[in-house]
Protein backbone atom coordinates (compact mmCIF):
# COMPACT_ATOMS: atom_id res chain seq x y z
CA UNK A 1 0.00 0.00 0.00
CA UNK A 2 1.68 3.50 -1.22
CA UNK A 3 1.86 6.48 1.20
CA UNK A 4 -1.02 8.08 -1.28
CA UNK A 5 -3.46 5.17 -0.57
CA UNK A 6 -2.76 4.77 3.04
CA UNK A 7 -3.71 8.71 3.46
CA UNK A 8 -6.54 8.59 0.81
CA UNK A 9 -8.08 5.53 3.54
CA UNK A 10 -7.53 7.87 6.40
CA UNK A 11 -9.38 10.10 4.75
CA UNK A 12 -12.19 7.86 3.66
CA UNK A 13 -13.15 6.90 7.33
CA UNK A 14 -13.00 10.40 8.25
CA UNK A 15 -16.37 12.12 9.17
CA UNK A 16 -17.15 13.90 6.18
CA UNK A 17 -20.30 16.57 5.31
CA UNK A 18 -22.80 14.64 2.84
CA UNK A 19 -22.85 16.74 -0.75
CA UNK A 20 -26.85 18.00 -1.33
CA UNK A 21 -29.19 15.92 -3.20
CA UNK A 22 -30.80 18.84 -5.04
CA UNK A 23 -28.43 21.91 -5.57
CA UNK A 24 -29.69 24.51 -3.55
CA UNK A 25 -30.78 27.90 -4.50
CA UNK A 26 -28.36 31.23 -4.33
CA UNK A 27 -30.22 32.22 -1.27
CA UNK A 28 -29.39 28.99 0.52
CA UNK A 29 -26.16 29.07 -0.33
CA UNK A 30 -25.69 32.75 1.05
CA UNK A 31 -27.26 31.61 4.04
CA UNK A 32 -25.47 28.75 4.95
CA UNK A 33 -21.81 30.56 3.33
CA UNK A 34 -22.56 33.03 6.38
CA UNK A 35 -23.84 31.26 8.98
CA UNK A 36 -20.44 29.27 8.27
CA UNK A 37 -18.44 32.37 8.34
CA UNK A 38 -19.81 34.13 11.58
CA UNK A 39 -19.24 30.48 13.53
CA UNK A 40 -15.69 30.59 12.07
CA UNK A 41 -15.44 34.15 13.72
CA UNK A 42 -17.28 33.47 17.25
CA UNK A 43 -14.50 30.37 17.22
CA UNK A 44 -11.87 32.62 16.71
CA UNK A 45 -13.23 34.72 19.22
CA UNK A 46 -13.92 31.88 21.86
CA UNK A 47 -10.06 31.71 24.27
CA UNK A 48 -8.81 28.14 24.56
CA UNK A 49 -9.59 27.30 27.83
CA UNK A 50 -6.70 26.92 30.52
CA UNK A 51 -4.46 29.15 28.92
CA UNK A 52 -3.95 32.76 30.57
CA UNK A 53 -2.04 34.44 27.56
CA UNK A 54 -0.66 33.02 24.41
CA UNK A 55 2.09 36.06 23.97
CA UNK A 56 4.27 33.09 23.00
CA UNK A 57 2.60 33.03 19.64
CA UNK A 58 1.46 37.01 18.92
CA UNK A 59 4.61 37.71 16.44
CA UNK A 60 3.22 34.80 14.00
CA UNK A 61 1.69 37.86 11.98
CA UNK A 62 1.79 36.68 8.67
CA UNK A 63 0.52 33.42 10.22
CA UNK A 64 -2.62 34.97 11.04
CA UNK A 65 -3.20 36.05 7.94
CA UNK A 66 -2.55 33.53 5.36
CA UNK A 67 -3.93 30.34 8.17
CA UNK A 68 -6.86 32.83 9.19
CA UNK A 69 -5.96 31.88 12.55
CA UNK A 70 -6.38 33.93 15.90
CA UNK A 71 -3.71 33.05 18.88
CA UNK A 72 -4.70 32.29 22.16
CA UNK A 73 -8.23 30.93 20.35
CA UNK A 74 -10.00 27.90 19.45
CA UNK A 75 -8.89 29.13 16.23
CA UNK A 76 -5.43 28.52 16.95
CA UNK A 77 -4.64 26.44 14.19
CA UNK A 78 -6.93 28.19 11.67
CA UNK A 79 -6.99 26.77 8.30
CA UNK A 80 -3.12 25.94 8.25
CA UNK A 81 -3.48 21.83 8.25
CA UNK A 82 -5.64 22.29 4.97
CA UNK A 83 -3.84 24.72 3.84
CA UNK A 84 -0.28 23.24 4.01
CA UNK A 85 -2.10 19.82 3.66
CA UNK A 86 -3.53 20.90 0.40
CA UNK A 87 -0.17 22.89 -0.97
CA UNK A 88 2.29 19.59 -0.35
CA UNK A 89 -0.49 17.05 -2.30
CA UNK A 90 -0.22 19.58 -5.01
CA UNK A 91 3.71 19.84 -5.22
CA UNK A 92 3.58 16.01 -4.86
CA UNK A 93 1.16 15.30 -7.76
CA UNK A 94 2.66 18.29 -10.23
CA UNK A 95 6.11 17.17 -9.75
CA UNK A 96 4.97 13.84 -10.34
CA UNK A 97 6.50 12.00 -6.84
CA UNK A 98 3.25 10.47 -6.41
CA UNK A 99 1.63 8.88 -9.31
CA UNK A 100 -1.71 10.82 -9.93
CA UNK A 101 -3.93 11.18 -12.79
CA UNK A 102 -5.99 13.97 -11.94
CA UNK A 103 -8.01 13.32 -15.25
CA UNK A 104 -8.95 9.90 -13.75
CA UNK A 105 -12.07 9.95 -11.60
CA UNK A 106 -10.50 7.47 -9.34
CA UNK A 107 -7.40 9.32 -8.81
CA UNK A 108 -8.93 12.63 -8.44
CA UNK A 109 -11.20 10.95 -5.32
CA UNK A 110 -8.56 9.45 -4.09
CA UNK A 111 -6.03 12.64 -4.08
CA UNK A 112 -9.21 14.57 -2.26
CA UNK A 113 -8.81 11.37 0.08
CA UNK A 114 -5.61 11.71 0.49
CA UNK A 115 -5.49 15.24 0.95
CA UNK A 116 -7.75 15.49 3.46
CA UNK A 117 -6.13 12.51 5.72
CA UNK A 118 -2.68 14.59 5.77
CA UNK A 119 -4.81 17.54 6.86
CA UNK A 120 -5.77 15.53 9.68
CA UNK A 121 -2.24 14.37 10.51
CA UNK A 122 -1.27 17.98 10.31
CA UNK A 123 -4.17 18.94 12.87
CA UNK A 124 -3.01 15.98 14.72
CA UNK A 125 1.00 16.99 14.88
CA UNK A 126 -0.05 20.93 15.23
CA UNK A 127 -2.33 20.27 17.92
CA UNK A 128 0.07 18.28 20.62
CA UNK A 129 2.91 20.70 19.53
CA UNK A 130 0.78 24.09 20.53
CA UNK A 131 -0.80 22.64 23.07
CA UNK A 132 2.32 20.95 24.68
CA UNK A 133 4.18 24.99 24.16
CA UNK A 134 1.00 26.62 25.64
CA UNK A 135 0.42 24.90 28.60
CA UNK A 136 4.70 25.40 29.32
CA UNK A 137 4.17 28.94 28.67
CA UNK A 138 0.59 30.63 29.97
CA UNK A 139 -1.74 28.63 32.39
CA UNK A 140 -4.19 29.35 34.69
CA UNK A 141 -4.76 25.83 35.94
CA UNK A 142 -3.12 24.79 38.81
CA UNK A 143 -2.16 20.49 37.67
CA UNK A 144 0.30 19.13 35.99
CA UNK A 145 1.38 20.38 32.51
CA UNK A 146 0.67 17.09 30.57
CA UNK A 147 -2.90 17.59 31.98
CA UNK A 148 -3.33 20.89 30.91
CA UNK A 149 -1.57 20.11 27.27
CA UNK A 150 -4.21 17.28 26.95
CA UNK A 151 -6.93 19.96 27.64
CA UNK A 152 -5.79 22.18 25.49
CA UNK A 153 -4.54 19.44 22.55
CA UNK A 154 -8.33 18.13 23.00
CA UNK A 155 -9.44 21.56 22.19
CA UNK A 156 -7.44 22.10 18.90
CA UNK A 157 -7.77 18.74 17.54
CA UNK A 158 -12.20 19.23 17.20
CA UNK A 159 -12.03 23.00 16.47
CA UNK A 160 -9.80 22.21 14.16
CA UNK A 161 -11.21 19.15 12.75
CA UNK A 162 -14.58 21.47 12.80
CA UNK A 163 -13.29 23.97 10.68
CA UNK A 164 -11.91 21.47 8.26
CA UNK A 165 -15.73 20.29 8.07
CA UNK A 166 -16.56 23.83 7.56
CA UNK A 167 -14.63 24.28 4.88
CA UNK A 168 -16.03 20.98 3.25
CA UNK A 169 -19.72 21.68 4.24
CA UNK A 170 -19.44 25.41 1.83
CA UNK A 171 -17.20 23.46 -0.93
CA UNK A 172 -19.33 20.52 -1.21
CA UNK A 173 -21.91 23.08 -2.89
CA UNK A 174 -24.29 23.84 0.48
CA UNK A 175 -22.49 27.17 0.69
CA UNK A 176 -20.52 29.49 -2.02
CA UNK A 177 -17.44 28.93 -2.80
CA UNK A 178 -14.70 27.86 -0.55
CA UNK A 179 -14.32 27.88 3.42
CA UNK A 180 -10.83 28.50 3.17
CA UNK A 181 -11.27 31.46 0.84
CA UNK A 182 -14.05 32.99 2.84
CA UNK A 183 -11.93 32.47 6.22
CA UNK A 184 -9.19 34.03 4.70
CA UNK A 185 -11.26 37.17 3.31
CA UNK A 186 -12.75 37.52 6.85
CA UNK A 187 -9.43 37.12 8.78
CA UNK A 188 -7.95 40.02 6.49
CA UNK A 189 -11.20 42.14 6.63
CA UNK A 190 -11.15 42.01 10.75
CA UNK A 191 -7.69 43.30 10.66
CA UNK A 192 -8.08 45.49 8.04
CA UNK A 193 -11.29 47.44 9.94
CA UNK A 194 -9.62 46.95 13.27
CA UNK A 195 -6.47 49.14 11.66
CA UNK A 196 -8.38 51.71 10.41
CA UNK A 197 -11.39 51.73 13.44
CA UNK A 198 -10.62 49.77 15.75
CA UNK A 199 -11.16 51.77 19.06
CA UNK A 200 -8.95 49.99 22.28
CA UNK A 201 -5.78 47.58 21.46
CA UNK A 202 -5.70 44.17 21.73
CA UNK A 203 -1.92 43.41 22.38
CA UNK A 204 -1.93 39.53 22.33
CA UNK A 205 -3.46 39.66 18.49
CA UNK A 206 -1.40 42.94 17.66
CA UNK A 207 -4.26 44.83 16.64
CA UNK A 208 -3.81 48.40 17.72
CA UNK A 209 -5.72 50.95 18.00
CA UNK A 210 -7.29 52.38 14.80
CA UNK A 211 -6.04 55.22 12.94
CA UNK A 212 -9.41 57.29 12.40
CA UNK A 213 -10.28 57.06 16.47
CA UNK A 214 -6.06 57.43 17.36
CA UNK A 215 -6.38 60.69 14.85
CA UNK A 216 -9.54 62.08 16.24
CA UNK A 217 -7.78 61.81 20.20
CA UNK A 218 -4.88 63.61 18.75
CA UNK A 219 -6.77 65.96 17.13
CA UNK A 220 -9.11 66.57 20.14
CA UNK A 221 -6.05 67.06 22.73
CA UNK A 222 -3.83 69.05 20.06
CA UNK A 223 -1.11 66.50 20.48
CA UNK A 224 1.31 65.22 17.96
CA UNK A 225 -0.16 64.06 14.89
CA UNK A 226 2.97 63.38 12.70
CA UNK A 227 3.16 60.00 14.51
CA UNK A 228 0.04 59.38 12.65
CA UNK A 229 1.54 60.52 9.30
CA UNK A 230 4.66 57.92 9.48
CA UNK A 231 4.90 55.87 12.24
CA UNK A 232 8.03 56.69 13.88
CA UNK A 233 7.70 54.69 17.30
CA UNK A 234 9.27 52.32 18.89
CA UNK A 235 6.35 51.68 21.52
CA UNK A 236 3.72 51.27 19.31
CA UNK A 237 5.29 49.66 16.37
CA UNK A 238 1.82 48.32 14.92
CA UNK A 239 0.42 52.13 14.93
CA UNK A 240 -1.16 52.24 11.48
CA UNK A 241 -0.38 55.57 9.79
CA UNK A 242 -1.96 57.91 7.23
CA UNK A 243 1.07 56.48 4.43
CA UNK A 244 0.00 52.80 5.30
CA UNK A 245 -3.75 53.89 4.95
CA UNK A 246 -3.26 55.73 1.08
CA UNK A 247 -0.84 52.90 0.66
CA UNK A 248 -4.07 50.42 0.92
CA UNK A 249 -6.29 51.97 -0.73
CA UNK A 250 -4.14 52.21 -3.98
CA UNK A 251 -3.75 48.81 -3.69
CA UNK A 252 -6.65 47.68 -3.49
CA UNK A 253 -7.51 49.72 -6.55
CA UNK A 254 -4.16 48.48 -8.64
CA UNK A 255 -4.82 45.03 -7.73
CA UNK A 256 -8.41 45.17 -9.19
CA UNK A 257 -7.36 47.10 -12.19
CA UNK A 258 -4.79 43.99 -12.61
CA UNK A 259 -6.93 41.24 -12.16
CA UNK A 260 -9.22 42.14 -14.38
CA UNK A 261 -6.62 42.99 -17.58
CA UNK A 262 -6.53 40.34 -19.99
CA UNK A 263 -4.47 39.25 -22.85
CA UNK A 264 -6.70 38.41 -25.74
CA UNK A 265 -5.43 35.21 -28.65
CA UNK A 266 -7.70 34.96 -31.40
CA UNK A 267 -9.51 31.52 -32.03
CA UNK A 268 -11.63 29.94 -34.39
CA UNK A 269 -14.21 27.06 -33.24
CA UNK A 270 -14.72 23.90 -36.16
CA UNK A 271 -17.99 24.31 -35.16
CA UNK A 272 -18.96 27.92 -35.26
CA UNK A 273 -16.80 28.19 -39.14
CA UNK A 274 -15.92 31.64 -40.08
CA UNK A 275 -16.58 33.35 -36.52
CA UNK A 276 -13.62 34.62 -35.02
CA UNK A 277 -12.90 35.06 -30.70
CA UNK A 278 -10.71 35.15 -28.62
CA UNK A 279 -9.56 33.87 -25.64
CA UNK A 280 -8.38 35.55 -22.98
CA UNK A 281 -5.60 34.84 -20.89
CA UNK A 282 -5.79 36.53 -17.40
CA UNK A 283 -2.54 39.29 -17.26
CA UNK A 284 -2.19 37.59 -13.43
CA UNK A 285 -2.02 34.62 -15.08
CA UNK A 286 -1.07 32.54 -11.62
CA UNK A 287 -3.25 34.89 -9.18
CA UNK A 288 -2.26 35.22 -5.97
CA UNK A 289 -0.76 31.60 -5.80
CA UNK A 290 2.95 32.76 -5.51
CA UNK A 291 2.07 35.25 -3.04
CA UNK A 292 0.20 32.18 -1.02
CA UNK A 293 2.98 29.81 -1.45
CA UNK A 294 5.61 32.07 -0.35
CA UNK A 295 3.52 33.26 2.99
CA UNK A 296 2.39 29.81 3.60
CA UNK A 297 6.31 27.88 3.22
CA UNK A 298 7.61 31.55 5.83
CA UNK A 299 4.87 31.06 8.14
CA UNK A 300 5.28 27.39 8.47
CA UNK A 301 8.88 28.02 9.31
CA UNK A 302 8.18 30.49 11.48
CA UNK A 303 5.63 28.65 13.28
CA UNK A 304 8.10 25.47 13.50
CA UNK A 305 10.63 27.54 14.68
CA UNK A 306 8.71 28.81 17.50
CA UNK A 307 7.11 25.44 18.82
CA UNK A 308 11.11 24.00 18.36
CA UNK A 309 12.32 26.48 20.72
CA UNK A 310 10.67 23.97 23.43
CA UNK A 311 12.13 21.12 21.56
CA UNK A 312 15.29 21.86 20.52
CA UNK A 313 16.82 25.16 20.73
CA UNK A 314 19.73 24.55 18.35
CA UNK A 315 17.10 23.49 15.44
CA UNK A 316 14.59 26.60 16.39
CA UNK A 317 17.96 28.85 16.08
CA UNK A 318 18.43 27.59 12.65
CA UNK A 319 14.79 27.58 11.63
CA UNK A 320 14.31 31.03 13.41
CA UNK A 321 17.69 32.60 10.88
CA UNK A 322 15.94 30.81 7.71
CA UNK A 323 12.38 32.18 8.92
CA UNK A 324 13.98 35.79 9.09
CA UNK A 325 14.20 36.40 5.41
CA UNK A 326 10.52 36.04 5.36
CA UNK A 327 9.67 38.62 7.59
CA UNK A 328 9.78 42.59 8.00
CA UNK A 329 10.21 44.51 9.95
CA UNK A 330 12.05 41.10 11.73
CA UNK A 331 8.93 39.71 14.40
CA UNK A 332 11.05 40.41 17.41
CA UNK A 333 12.53 44.02 16.89
CA UNK A 334 11.60 47.31 17.85
CA UNK A 335 11.26 48.33 14.48
CA UNK A 336 7.70 50.15 13.64
CA UNK A 337 5.55 48.64 10.80
CA UNK A 338 5.83 51.35 8.66
CA UNK A 339 7.39 53.32 5.60
CA UNK A 340 10.06 54.24 8.74
CA UNK A 341 11.40 50.42 9.06
CA UNK A 342 13.13 50.63 5.65
CA UNK A 343 15.04 54.03 6.90
CA UNK A 344 16.20 52.24 9.99
CA UNK A 345 16.80 48.93 8.37
CA UNK A 346 17.20 49.30 4.37
CA UNK A 347 19.34 45.85 3.85
CA UNK A 348 16.48 43.98 5.92
CA UNK A 349 14.20 45.40 3.48
CA UNK A 350 16.06 44.93 0.28
CA UNK A 351 17.13 41.03 1.89
CA UNK A 352 13.19 40.78 2.12
CA UNK A 353 12.40 42.01 -1.03
CA UNK A 354 14.45 40.37 -2.99
CA UNK A 355 14.05 36.38 -1.49
CA UNK A 356 10.11 37.36 -1.48
CA UNK A 357 10.24 38.21 -5.20
CA UNK A 358 13.05 35.44 -6.46
CA UNK A 359 10.32 32.88 -4.61
CA UNK A 360 7.44 34.28 -5.92
CA UNK A 361 8.94 33.81 -9.56
CA UNK A 362 9.98 30.25 -8.70
CA UNK A 363 6.48 28.84 -7.30
CA UNK A 364 4.64 31.34 -9.71
CA UNK A 365 6.28 28.64 -12.64
CA UNK A 366 6.13 25.63 -10.60
CA UNK A 367 2.28 26.31 -10.30
CA UNK A 368 1.66 26.59 -13.97
CA UNK A 369 2.97 22.76 -13.99
CA UNK A 370 1.34 21.91 -11.11
CA UNK A 371 -2.29 23.19 -11.81
CA UNK A 372 -2.63 22.23 -15.72
CA UNK A 373 -1.92 25.84 -16.68
CA UNK A 374 1.30 24.77 -18.59
CA UNK A 375 0.97 24.83 -22.56
CA UNK A 376 0.73 21.37 -23.11
CA UNK A 377 -2.36 21.13 -20.86
CA UNK A 378 -4.20 24.22 -22.68
CA UNK A 379 -3.39 22.99 -25.86
CA UNK A 380 -4.69 19.61 -25.81
CA UNK A 381 -8.26 20.90 -23.78
CA UNK A 382 -8.36 23.77 -27.09
CA UNK A 383 -7.81 21.02 -29.64
CA UNK A 384 -10.32 18.72 -27.89
CA UNK A 385 -12.54 21.76 -27.38
CA UNK A 386 -12.95 22.08 -31.61
CA UNK A 387 -10.66 25.71 -31.21
CA UNK A 388 -8.12 26.55 -33.79
CA UNK A 389 -5.67 29.19 -33.85
CA UNK A 390 -6.47 30.81 -37.54
CA UNK A 391 -3.46 29.88 -39.92
CA UNK A 392 -2.07 26.95 -37.26
CA UNK A 393 -2.42 23.53 -38.13
CA UNK A 394 -4.41 22.01 -35.74
CA UNK A 395 -1.84 20.37 -33.98
CA UNK A 396 -1.17 20.15 -30.28
CA UNK A 397 2.23 20.18 -30.50
CA UNK A 398 2.54 23.42 -32.74
CA UNK A 399 -0.27 25.45 -30.65
CA UNK A 400 1.33 25.06 -27.60
CA UNK A 401 4.09 26.29 -28.99
CA UNK A 402 2.26 29.45 -29.85
CA UNK A 403 0.78 29.23 -25.94
CA UNK A 404 4.22 29.00 -24.52
CA UNK A 405 4.92 32.19 -26.24
CA UNK A 406 2.13 33.85 -23.99
CA UNK A 407 1.87 31.68 -20.82
CA UNK A 408 5.72 30.97 -19.76
CA UNK A 409 6.00 35.24 -19.81
CA UNK A 410 2.65 35.70 -18.24
CA UNK A 411 3.28 33.43 -15.47
CA UNK A 412 6.75 35.03 -15.43
CA UNK A 413 5.76 38.87 -15.19
CA UNK A 414 2.34 38.23 -13.22
CA UNK A 415 4.79 36.23 -10.49
CA UNK A 416 6.71 39.14 -10.13
CA UNK A 417 4.07 41.57 -10.24
CA UNK A 418 2.50 39.88 -7.18
CA UNK A 419 5.69 39.51 -5.39
CA UNK A 420 6.28 43.15 -6.02
CA UNK A 421 2.79 44.17 -4.78
CA UNK A 422 3.09 42.17 -1.57
CA UNK A 423 6.41 43.43 -0.50
CA UNK A 424 5.65 47.44 -1.19
CA UNK A 425 2.79 47.13 0.51
CA UNK A 426 4.39 45.29 3.86
CA UNK A 427 7.50 47.84 3.46
CA UNK A 428 4.90 50.93 3.22
CA UNK A 429 2.67 49.45 6.12
CA UNK A 430 -0.55 48.80 4.48
CA UNK A 431 -3.24 47.37 6.29
CA UNK A 432 -3.65 43.54 6.91
CA UNK A 433 -0.63 43.43 4.99
CA UNK A 434 0.21 43.20 1.17
CA UNK A 435 -0.02 39.80 1.72
CA UNK A 436 -3.21 40.01 3.33
CA UNK A 437 -4.71 42.75 0.76
CA UNK A 438 -3.12 40.68 -2.26
CA UNK A 439 -5.75 38.06 -1.07
CA UNK A 440 -8.81 39.64 0.02
CA UNK A 441 -9.14 41.40 -3.09
CA UNK A 442 -8.65 38.83 -5.41
CA UNK A 443 -10.59 35.96 -3.07
CA UNK A 444 -13.35 39.16 -3.20
CA UNK A 445 -12.98 39.39 -7.30
CA UNK A 446 -13.76 35.46 -7.27
CA UNK A 447 -16.61 35.58 -5.40
CA UNK A 448 -18.00 38.64 -7.21
CA UNK A 449 -17.61 36.70 -10.31
CA UNK A 450 -18.91 33.49 -9.03
CA UNK A 451 -22.29 35.44 -7.51
CA UNK A 452 -22.66 36.87 -10.71
CA UNK A 453 -22.34 33.11 -12.78
CA UNK A 454 -24.75 31.77 -10.02
CA UNK A 455 -27.54 34.71 -10.26
CA UNK A 456 -27.54 34.43 -14.01
CA UNK A 457 -28.06 30.58 -13.55
CA UNK A 458 -31.04 31.51 -10.99
CA UNK A 459 -32.45 33.74 -13.47
CA UNK A 460 -32.36 31.70 -16.91
CA UNK A 461 -32.80 28.12 -15.77
CA UNK A 462 -32.55 26.84 -19.93
CA UNK A 463 -28.38 27.87 -18.88
CA UNK A 464 -28.40 25.04 -16.89
CA UNK A 465 -29.01 22.68 -19.31
CA UNK A 466 -26.85 24.35 -21.78
CA UNK A 467 -23.47 24.21 -19.68
CA UNK A 468 -24.69 20.65 -18.44
CA UNK A 469 -25.71 21.21 -14.93
CA UNK B 1 -18.11 -0.64 -12.81
CA UNK B 2 -14.27 -1.29 -13.23
CA UNK B 3 -12.21 1.90 -12.92
CA UNK B 4 -10.12 0.76 -16.18
CA UNK B 5 -13.53 1.61 -18.25
CA UNK B 6 -14.14 4.80 -16.52
CA UNK B 7 -14.33 8.36 -19.02
CA UNK B 8 -11.52 9.88 -18.42
CA UNK B 9 -12.10 13.35 -18.49
CA UNK B 10 -10.88 17.21 -17.30
CA UNK B 11 -13.21 18.83 -14.41
CA UNK B 12 -13.48 22.49 -13.94
CA UNK B 13 -11.38 22.37 -10.51
CA UNK B 14 -12.00 24.93 -7.57
CA UNK B 15 -9.07 26.56 -6.94
CA UNK B 16 -9.88 29.37 -4.69
CA UNK B 17 -7.18 30.21 -2.30
CA UNK B 18 -4.92 27.80 -4.29
CA UNK B 19 -6.49 24.55 -2.89
CA UNK B 20 -7.74 22.24 -5.81
CA UNK B 21 -10.13 19.87 -4.63
CA UNK B 22 -12.59 17.43 -6.09
CA UNK B 23 -16.07 16.37 -4.93
CA UNK B 24 -17.80 15.18 -8.08
CA UNK B 25 -17.75 11.76 -6.68
CA UNK B 26 -17.97 10.61 -2.80
CA UNK B 27 -16.02 7.69 -1.06
CA UNK B 28 -16.72 8.84 2.56
CA UNK B 29 -17.53 5.86 5.22
CA UNK B 30 -18.72 8.51 7.89
CA UNK B 31 -21.17 10.86 6.50
CA UNK B 32 -22.60 14.04 8.56
CA UNK B 33 -25.44 16.43 7.50
CA UNK B 34 -24.42 20.50 7.36
CA UNK B 35 -26.88 21.15 10.43
CA UNK B 36 -24.70 18.53 12.69
CA UNK B 37 -21.15 20.54 11.98
CA UNK B 38 -23.56 23.68 12.79
CA UNK B 39 -24.94 22.48 15.86
CA UNK B 40 -21.49 20.47 17.16
CA UNK B 41 -19.06 24.10 16.13
CA UNK B 42 -21.25 25.99 18.67
CA UNK B 43 -21.88 23.36 20.86
CA UNK B 44 -17.71 23.42 21.37
CA UNK B 45 -17.88 26.68 21.85
CA UNK B 46 -20.15 26.92 24.49
CA UNK B 47 -18.87 24.13 26.41
CA UNK B 48 -15.27 26.30 26.18
CA UNK B 49 -17.08 29.34 27.20
CA UNK B 50 -19.14 27.80 30.25
CA UNK B 51 -15.89 26.00 31.36
CA UNK B 52 -14.05 28.92 31.14
CA UNK B 53 -15.93 31.56 33.43
CA UNK B 54 -16.91 28.34 36.21
CA UNK B 55 -13.38 26.91 36.60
Amino acid sequence: MSFIDSLATLGQYLPAVTKPKEKPSLGQKLVWSLVAVIIYLIMASTPLYGITSASFFKNLILEQIIFASTTGTLAQLGIGPIITAGLIMQILAGSKLISIDLNDPDDRVKFTEAQKGLAFIFILVESALFGYVLARTSTTINASILFIAGIVIAQLIVATYLILLLDELIQKGWGLGSGVSLFILAGVMKIMFWDMFGIASVSSQNLPIGFFPALFTALASHSDVLNLIVNTSTKNLFQPDLVGLVTTIALIIITIYLTTMTIEIPVTSQKLRGIRRTIPLNFLYVSSIPVIFVAVLGSDIQLFASLASYVSPSASNILNTVSGVFFFPPPNSAIPHSIYAVVLDPLGALEYAVVFIVLSILFGILWVDVAGLDPATQAQQLVEAGIEIPGVRNNPKIIEGILARYIYPLAFFSSIIVGLIAVFATLLGAYGTGIGILLAVTIAIQYYSLLAYERSLEMYPLLKRLIGE
Amino acid sequence: MPSSKKKKETVPVMSMAGLIRYYEEENEKVKISPKIVIGASLALTIIVIVITKLF
